[in-house]
Formats: structure tokens, sequence, C-alpha cells
């Protein structure tokens, strides 16, 4: 049993930073040992289980401990980021359920659940901005801010529509925080004819303005990757369809951004985890 | 922090037996899981309160190597100073408990005079 929950244990190890890992997870292995090879001797089952009461919540408070105390500011935006860019996905999906659905009591529901999600995941991203995104220039983050304000209180008054551009540029910031790959502007450039068509001329220049920001802001460091001149055949693929849906294609948009931004977010956690992997792998000799 | 540096004022120890005697001397009220402890040692090497000594068997457990902890000057003085400000602040509540302690009761006599 000390045998087995010591394996556990070290395997449970992983949770921690890399570099926290390397210089003391073999001594918090054997500590652990010594721990329930002692209450064994002293309570049997019993005693282990307890030791594994205290290791556990011990393990959970200093796991959130030493990854806090080792995230850089860039692993904040990235928090920060992908908090944004859930919730204006899930609002996404949410839209288009509710457009599919549209009436009585799924209206209702679904607004209560929009806005409480979209809280939830907004707010914490907007605070990890202000928190970690130093170097990156205050007023940037302030326009995050005033976007999720305005946006959630769209939500609030009920006003879907803009709600969801508003989520779309949001979506941009967001993403925006997460890679700096991301060519904002590319995937933005037909947006004036559609919001001047929902909301009229003046809206549409404040809102082209706003993302034109956002892209000036991405381009010095745009086109490194494919995916995103992916994204924008399929936008504008999109917007070669019939003016049906000016409420809906904001909502496919976000999802477009959404699924793409975390298809890159998922490359680089791959790229950051590979070589650790390939070490755990067995080598064999060729030859 | 301040308990870890209180076992190693004593001399060398290693993970498992900072764990032991914090939880002796502490009267089994605090128990430091090895996350704690091992956090609270980056910390303390961090701070240059502690270092590192070597690696070698602990014969009262089994024939394994332990990596050892050492007190550093330094950390001889962080602990000194922590204790001169716990025991200010134990004099602190010991004068203000002193002061707000009520008087006795005024005894009661029949007839209702005191």
């Amino acid at each position: 049993m000390v045998r087995a929950s010591t394996a556990i244990y070290r395997w449970l190890l992983v949770l921690y930073p890399r570099t926290f890992r390397r210089v003391f997870a073999d001594d918090m292995a054997h500590a652990f040992r010594d721990l329930a090879r002692d209450a064994h001797q002293r309570a049997g089952a019993m005693g282990v289980l307890v030791v594994w009461g205290r290791a556990l919540a011990d393990l959970v408070l200093t796991v959130l401990g030493e990854r806090s105390a080792q995230m850089t500011s860039r692993t904040w935006q990235q928090l920060g980021g992908l908090c944004l860019m859930i919730g204006s996905g899930v609002a996404g999906v949410t839209f288009i359920i509710h457009r599919l659905v549209g009436f009585g009591v799924f209206l209702g529901v679904l607004g209560e659940v929009w806005l409480a999600v979209a809280a939830a995941l907004f707010l914490p991203g907007i605070i990890a901005l202000h928190l970690r995104l130093a170097g990156r220039g205050g007023w940037w983050r302030w326009l995050g801010t005033v976007l999720a304000v305005v946006g959630v209180l769209a939500l609030a008054l009920g006003q879907w529509v803009f709600a969801l551009h508003l989520g779309g540029a949001l979506t941009s910031c967001g993403y925006h925080c997460i890679s700096i790959e991301y060519p904002a502007g590319s995937l933005l450039d037909e947006r004036f004819s559609a919001l001047a068509q929902v909301y009229g001329t003046w809206l549409a220049v404040v809102g082209l303005g706003v993302l034109s920001v956002i892209a000036l802001l991405s381009s010095p460091l745009s086109g490194r990757t494919a995916l995103p001149g992916a994204l924008v055949v399929g936008y504008t693929a999109f917007m070669s369809l019939p003016a049906n849906a000016p409420a809906l294609f904001p909502a496919v948009e976000l999802l477009l951004i959404w699924v793409g931004a975390a298809f890159l977010l998922g490359r680089e956690l791959w790229r950051e985890a590979a070589p650790e992997i390939g070490a755990a792998l067995p080598l064999t000799e060729v030859g | 922090m301040f308990h870890i540096l209180l076992v190693l004022i004593g001399g060398e120890r290693h993970g498992y037996a900072i764990m032991r005697e914090v939880e002796t001397a502490t009267g089994g009220s605090f128990h430091l899981g090895p996350g704690t402890l091992y956090s609270s040692i980056r910390q303390l090497l961090a701070l240059g309160l502690i270092a590192a000594a070597d690696e070698r068997i602990d014969p009262s457990l089994d024939d394994e190597r332990r990596k050892y902890y050492r007190i550093t000057e330094r950390g001889r003085w962080a602990a000194h100073m922590e204790a001169e400000r716990l025991a200010q602040l134990v004099r602190l509540i010991q004068e203000r408990v002193q002061l707000a302690a009520p008087s006795p009761l005024p005894r009661l006599e029949l007839g209702g005079q005191t």
C-alpha cells in the first residue's frame, strides 16, 4: 500500500511547474513515502488514508501557489485571453441556440445563462489583463475593459446582436493576448458594411476605428502562420452568402475565431510539452 | 517558514526530519505536508536564509541518501528578528489583557448593603 501510494503521489507531482519539480520532486516523494510508511506502521491502512487526505489538500494549495509564483506576465495574458475567448465562444453558441429556439421559456433561461457565463468568464479575464498586462499599453486593456462592460450591459438590456458584435471585438482582444501571431485586421476588413447595415454609418465608423486599432496592434507580427489565412478564407466565404443573417454572422465569426485560436493555443501548448513527452518515451537503439 | 528555521537552528536536517520535528514541537497541532515544506524550502533558499548541505544517509530511517539543509547566518538573523517581533507581540497582548481584565465583583451582603 505504501509503495502504491508513493507511486501515485509521485505521479501527481506532475501538477507542479517543471522547474520546481526538477529540483524537489524526488525529495517530496521520499518525504511522502516516509510519512505513509510511519502512518502505516502506527495505524495501518487508516493511517495511510489520513496521510492521503492531508497530502491532497497540501498538494492542491501548494500547486496553486507554485503555479501562480512562476506565472509570467505572458502566462497571465494567456489566461486572461483564454477566459475572454471562452466567454465569447460560449456566448456565440448560446446565441445560435437562441436563434434556433428563440422564444418562450428558452429565451429567458438562455439569456440568464448567457449573462452569467459571459460575466463569469469575462470578468476574471479582464482582471487578469489589468493585473498582468504590463508593457502592452495601458489604454489597450482599457479598450478591452470598456468593450466588456458595454457588452455585458448590452446583454443585460437584451441587445443581443450588439453584444455579439462587441463580443467579436472582445474575442479579438482576448486572442490578441493569447497569440501575438493573430492578424486581427485581416479578419475584420469587411466588418464595416455589416455594421453599417445593422446600426448605421456612425456606429460602424466607431466600430471600425476600434477594430482598426486592434488590427494595428497585431499587424507587425502577422503572417507567421497559415491558419489566419484559412480563417480569412472561411470568413470571406461566409460573407459572400446572401445577406440573410446580419445578426447571425458575428456568432459564426466568434466560433470561427474561437476554433482557430483554440487550435493555435493547443499547438503552442503541444510544442511546450513535446520535449518532456519525448523524454518520457523509451528510446530503442537501431541496428 | 519560521518553524523550519527554528528546526534548522538545531542543526542540519533533511525534509522528513524537518516535518517530524515541526509536528513534535507544535504538539501535533501543525502538520507540515511535503508540498508546503518544499515550497517553503524553495522560498527560503531563494532568500538565502537556508542552504543545501549535502546528501547522506540517515541511519535512523533507511540506507537511502537524503538531501540535508542548513541555516545560514542570514537565516539566524531572520529567525532572531522574527522571535523578537513575536515576543513584543506577546508582551503587548499581555498588557492589553491586564488592562481589560474586569475588576472583582463587589461582595453582596444581606439587607441590600455592599
